[in-house]
C-alpha cells in the first residue's frame, strides 16, 4: 500500500509546479503529500546527496556521472533525472502606457548591462516603429541569485548572435548587470509593481496577467511569451533519453523558447524498500494527465513534449529496480 | 458529617497535597478528554511538535549543520511520525471530517525525514513528551504523547489554584483562576504543544508567587506556593525562547500586584532566597539554550509560501501599529477557536465568557481608588504592547504570525490581577450572591461541555451549513477512541464535577446539585463568613474537606 510523504528541496522556479503535482498526487492516493522547499537548486542536489531529501527539483539536468555518484538515501544505483515541465521566463516591464514591446538579444543586454537607459532609446524603437515610447528611465530590477530564471537568460543571451554575455556561472548575472538585489521573486515582482519604467526577469507563473512580458526575438522573429508559443517549442524540441534521464530541449526555431524545464531527480532505488513504492507512485503522478494540467492551469507550468512523458514514464517505473 | 467542619487533624496527608492531588486528577481527566476527542494532528501545528518530541528522545537535541532548510529542520524519526503532516486534511475546513486522514500504522517504523519548524524549541518539554515513542509505535504512541502532555499541563493548572487557595481572602482570585480556564486553554491542553505547558506554568509560577507575597512575613505558611514558584518557573524558563518573556511579565505583574516594600522583603527571606536558588540552575539553563538556539546553523533558504510571509523592507512602526490594531480580534481565540483556528465555539460559548470576561475587566474600572490595581493596569498594558513588541521583532523575517493562543499565559495573569484586587470586597456567600452564582456556574459547565461535543462534532461529521447534531447519531464519518458520545458524557461529569467543586469551595455548604439544609448552610455560612473577616487565611477543612469529600453530606 502507497502511503507517505516526500521531503523535497531544489529550486523556487519548481515551487509552484511541486506544488501542484503534490496536491493532485495526494487526491489520488490517501495518506500522500509532498513537503518541498525552494531553497535553490544548488542546495537542492546537496540535500539529496547528504540523504536530507527524498529528490530535488531544478531547472538544470544533473550529468549522468554525477547522478551516478549520488548517494544519499539511494542505494549505489545512484540517481535518476526526469524531465517534468516547462516554465515560460519572461522580461517583465512596468510603463505607462506600454502594452506590448519587442526586444531583442542586443537590445535586451544592453538594458541590463545599463547601456540602453531610457524606454524612448533609439534601439528599442527600432524594434517598436508602431509603437509610442515615453521619455522614462529604465529602472532594471535583478534577482542576485542564484537563479534557474537568470540561467535561461543567461543561456538566450549566451546563444544569441552579436551578444557578448559571459556569466561567470551559468545561474546568476555577469557582475555588470544593473539593479542587482537579494530580494526573492515574489518581492522583485512587488517593487516592479510599484516602479514605472521597471523592468526585471521572472518566470510566467508570476509575471502572470499582472505585468507585461516582453516579446523576444528568437531565429530572427518576434514571439510572445504565451502558452501556445511555449508549447510550440517544447513539442519541437529534442528529447534525449539516457538509462539515467529524460532531457527536454526547447526549439526556439519553432516557438517562445526561453523557459526553464524542471528535472525532478529521484534515487534509481531508495535503501528503505517502502521509498520506493512511495516514488514511483508521485513519478507516475506528477507525469499524468491530471497533475500536469494542474500546473498548467495554477503556475503556468507546461507539459513536456509528448516523448518526453511517455519516456519519463517508463524511467520512473524502473525506481527499485537494483541495477 | 459537615463538609466544611471536617477535622484535619491527626492526617497523614497536608491539606494543599490532597488540594492539588483532586484538581490534578480534575484537570488530566478534563484535558486527556481533549486529547482523545481530537484526531491526530487537530491541535495547532501538532506535527511539528510531535516530530520534534520524537527527534529530541532519539538524542536529535541540537540542529545539526546541513539539516536547516526553508521550510523546517530535517530530523530523523520513525515513518509514523515523518508522515504527521499528511494527517491534515482536514484543517482549515470545518466542513470536513476527519475520516478523510490516512491512518497511522503501528508496524510503519523505518527511520525517515521528518520536517519540524519548532527545532530551535527548548528540548525539555519534547524529551518528556516524546518519551513513549520508544517504547510504543503508531496512534497509540501519538496518544500517549498527548496524555503524557496533557498530565503536564494538569499539574501545573493544579499547582496553580492550590496555591492560590493559600492566598488570604482567596475567593475572587480562585474565581477569576477559573474563568480564565476558558475552553480553549483546557483545549490547547490536550495537544502536543509546549504552548499548553507555557500556559499552566505562567499560571503556576504567578500564583505561587502572589502567594509567597501575600504571606510576606511568614513564608513558612506557604513552603508549598513556594515549591510551585520555583518549579514552575525552571520549567516556563525551558519551555519556548519566549516563555522567559512570559515568566517576567508575571514576576512585574506579581511585584505589581502588592507594594514594593513587602516585595523587598521577600526578597530577604531565607526561604524564598533558598528557592530563588533553586531556580537559578534551571533558568540559566533556559538562557543558554535561547543562546544556543540563536547561533545555530545557518537556514540554506528561506521560509517558503504559506509558512512565512516577510516582509523585508517594511517599517518595524508600521507592524506594532498592526498589532495593537488587532488586539481585541484575538479575544475569540482566548475563548475558543479550536482545531487549527478553524472552528469557533458556538456563539452562546462566546457570549457567555465575553460576558464574563468584559464584567471581570471592567471592574477595576468602578472600584477606587484606582491606584490600587497597579498589578491589573500593568497587566492590562502588558497584554496590549508585549505580543505587539514580539510580534514587531518578527515582522520582518516572519510576517504577521499572531495568534491569540501564544498570549494566553498573559490573559490567565490579567485575570488574576483582577481577582487579587477584588479581595478588598466582601465575597458574597449568601442569599441572591448564591443563585446568581447558581445559575452562572451551571451555564459555565454548559459551556465547556457544547465546545467540547461542538468541536466533536466538527471532526466527527463536519459542521455544515445546516444543523446536523442528528448525523453524530445517525450517520458519523469520524470516532475519536472509545465514541464521541462516551467522551461527551465523561466531559459532562468532570466538568460538573469541577463546578461542583468550585462552587463548594467558594460557597460553603452549598452545592450546584441541590441546596444543603437550612440548619447546615447557616452553621457553615456563619463559620466561612467569620474566617474571611478575621482576614485569616482560609482554614485547613474549608479547602480540603470539600475536596476529596465528592458529595455533599446532609
Amino acid at each position: 500500500m502507497v502511503q507517505g510523504a516526500l521531503t523535497g528541496i531544489g529550486g523556487q522556479s519548481a515551487q509552484g509546479a511541486v506544488s501542484a503535482w503534490s496536491v493532485s498526487w495526494s487526491s489520488q492516493v490517501k495518506g500522500a503529500s509532498v513537503s518541498y522547499s525552494p531553497d535553490g537548486a544548488g542546495a537542492g542536489l546537496k540535500a539529496f546527496s547528504d540523504g536530507q531529501a527524498h529528490f530535488t527539483a531544478s531547472g538544470s539536468s544533473v550529468s549522468d556521472a554525477e547522478k551516478a555518484a549520488i548517494s544519499g538515501l539511494c542505494t549505489s544505483a545512484g540517481a535518476l533525472s526526469i524531465a517534468a515541465g516547462v516554465l515560460p521566463v519572461g522580461v517583465a516591464i512596468k510603463v505607462d502606457g506600454i502594452n506590448d514591446l519587442v526586444l531583442d538579444a542586443p537590445t535586451l543586454a544592453a538594458i541590463l548591462r545599463g547601456d540602453v537607459e531610457r524606454w524612448n532609446d533609439p534601439k528599442i524603437a527600432a524594434l517598436n516603429a508602431e509603437q509610442p515610447l515615453p521619455d522614462v528611465e529604465i529602472k532594471v530590477m535583478a534577482e542576485e541569485g542564484p537563479s534557474e530564471t537568470t540561467r535561461a537568460v543567461n543561456t538566450y543571451l549566451a546563444n544569441s548572435p552579436g551578444v557578448s554575455w559571459n556569466p561567470l556561472q551559468p545561474d546568476r548575472w555577469p557582475k555588470d548587470v544593473k539593479g542587482l538585489t537579494g530580494s526573492q521573486p515574489r518581492d522583485l515582482a512587488n517593487k516592479l509593481d510599484d516602479t514605472d519604467g521597471g523592468l526585471a526577469v521572472l518566470d510566467g507563473g508570476i509575471i502572470g496577467n499582472r505585468f507585461v512580458a516582453t516579446q523576444l526575438v528568437f531565429d530572427g522573429q518576434a514571439r510572445k511569451m504565451d502558452a501556445a508559443s511555449v508549447v510550440n517549442a517544447v513539442a519541437a524540441g529534442q528529447v534525449t533519453t539516457t538509462p539515467r534521464s529524460v532531457v527536454q530541449a526547447l526549439d526556439d526555431r519553432a516557438g517562445y523558447g526561453l523557459a526553464t524545464v524542471i528535472y525532478v531527480n529521484v534515487c534509481q532505488q531508495y535503501v528503505e524498500e517502502p521509498l520506493n513504492l512511495l516514488t514511483r507512485s508521485f513519478g507516475e503522478a506528477l507525469l499524468g494527465e491530471k497533475a500536469q494540467k494542474d500546473a498548467n492551469s495554477y503556475s503556468f507550468v507546461m507539459s513536456p513534449s509528448k516523448k518526453a512523458i511517455s519516456e519519463g514514464l517508463a524511467l520512473v517505473r524502473t525506481i527499485g529496480d537494483a541495477r | 458529617m459537615s463538609i466544611s467542619s471536617r477535622p484535619t487533624k491527626g492526617r497523614s496527608i497536608p491539606r494543599p497535597l490532597r488540594t492539588f492531588a483532586v484538581l490534578t486528577g480534575l484537570f488530566a481527566v478534563l484535558l486527556g478528554l481533549w486529547s482523545a476527542a481530537t484526531p491526530l494532528m487537530g491541535f495547532p501545528d501538532e506535527p511539528a511538535h510531535t516530530i520534534k518530541a520524537a527527534a529530541v528522545v532519539r538524542g536529535q537535541v541540537l540542529v545539526e549543520e546541513g539539516t536547516s532548510f526553508g521550510h523546517g529542520v530535517h530530523v530523523k524519526v520513525p515513518d509514523y511520525i515523518a508522515n504527521l503532516h499528511g494527517q491534515g486534511c482536514y484543517k482549515f475546513n470545518r466542513g470536513q471530517a476527519a475520516d478523510c486522514a490516512p491512518l497511522v500504522y503501528a508496524d510503519d517504523t523505518y527511520t525517515n525525514i521528518g520536517v519540524t519548524s519548532a527545532a530551535s524549541y527548548n528540548p525539555m518539554y519534547y524529551w518528556l513528551v516524546g518519551l513513549p515513542t520508544l517504547i510504543m509505535s503508531g496512534a497509540p504512541a501519538i496518544y500517549a504523547m498527548r496524555l503524557i502532555s496533557a498530565l503536564f499541563c494538569a499539574v501545573f493548572f493544579a499547582a496553580g489554584f492550590t496555591a492560590l487557595t493559600e492566598l488570604r481572602r482567596p475567593q475572587f482570585a480562585v474565581l477569576l483562576a477559573a474563568l480564565a480556564m476558558t475552553p480553549m486553554v483546557l483545549f490547547l491542553g490536550g495537544g502536543i504543544n509546549p504552548n499548553s505547558m507555557e500556559i499552566a506554568a505562567t499560571m503556576a509560577s504567578f500564583s505561587g508567587f502572589v502567594v509567597v507575597l501575600d504571606n510576606w512575613r511568614n513564608t513558612k505558611l506557604v513552603i508549598p506556593a513556594l515549591a510551585t514558584v520555583a518549579a514552575s518557573t525552571v520549567v516556563l524558563a525551558n519551555a519556548r525562547q519566549i516563555s522567559l518573556v512570559w515568566l517576567l511579565c508575571a514576576l512585574v505583574a506579581g511585584v505589581c500586584s502588592f507594594k514594593l516594600r513587602r516585595t523587598l522583603q521577600v526578597f530577604a527571606d531565607k526561604r524564598v532566597l533558598f528557592a530563588v536558588g533553586l531556580t537559578v540552575p534551571g533558568t540559566l539553563l533556559g538562557l543558554l539554550w535561547t543562546w544556543i538556539a540563536s547561533n545555530g546553523p545557518a537556514n540554506v533558504g528561506v521560509a517558503p509560501d504559506g509558512i512565512a510571509s516577510p516582509h523585508p523592507d517594511a517599517p518595524l512602526y508600521r507592524g506594532f501599529l498592526i498589532m495593537l490594531d488587532r488586539t481585541f480580534d484575538f479575544f475569540p481565540q482566548y475563548i475558543g477557536v479550536m482545531g487549527w483556528l478553524d472552528t469557533p465555539v458556538p456563539e452562546l460559548v462566546m457570549l457567555v465568557w465575553s460576558a464574563l470576561m468584559i464584567a471581570a475587566l471592567v471592574a477595576p474600572f468602578c472600584i477606587r481608588p484606582l491606584r490600587s490595581w497597579t498589578g491589573y493596569w500593568v497587566s492590562l498594558a502588558m497584554l496590549y504592547v508585549v505580543p505587539a513588541l514580539l510580534q514587531t521583532v518578527l515582522w520582518r523575517s516572519m510576517g504577521f504570525i499572531w495568534q491569540g493562543r501564544y498570549t494566553l499565559p498573559l490573559v490567565v495573569v490579567l485575570f488574576i490581577t483582577v481577582g487579587l484586587g477584588l479581595r478588598r470586597l466582601r465575597f458574597a456567600n449568601k442569599g441572591m450572591a448564591v443563585k446568581a452564582a447558581r445559575i452562572i456556574f451551571w451555564l459555565v459547565g454548559g459551556c465547556h461541555t457544547l465546545a467540547f461535543v461542538y468541536v466533536l462534532r466538527r471532526y466527527v461529521v463536519g459542521i455544515s451549513e445546516l444543523a446536523n447534531w442528528q448525523t453524530l447519531f445517525s450517520s458519523p464519518d469520524w470516532q475519536p477512541p472509545f465514541g464521541w458520545l462516551l467522551l461527551t458524557v465523561l466531559y459532562l461529569g468532570a466538568s460538573a464535577a469541577g463546578m461542583e467543586i468550585l462552587f463548594r469551595y467558594l460557597y460553603p455548604g452549598q452545592s450546584l446539585v441541590k441546596r444543603v439544609n437550612s440548619k447546615g448552610a447557616r452553621k457553615d455560612t456563619r463559620g466561612a463568613i467569620r474566617g474571611r473577616q478575621t482576614d485569616r487565611q482560609p482554614s485547613v477543612s474549608e479547602v480540603s474537606a470539600i475536596l476529596p469529600s465528592g458529595l455533599p453530606n446532609n
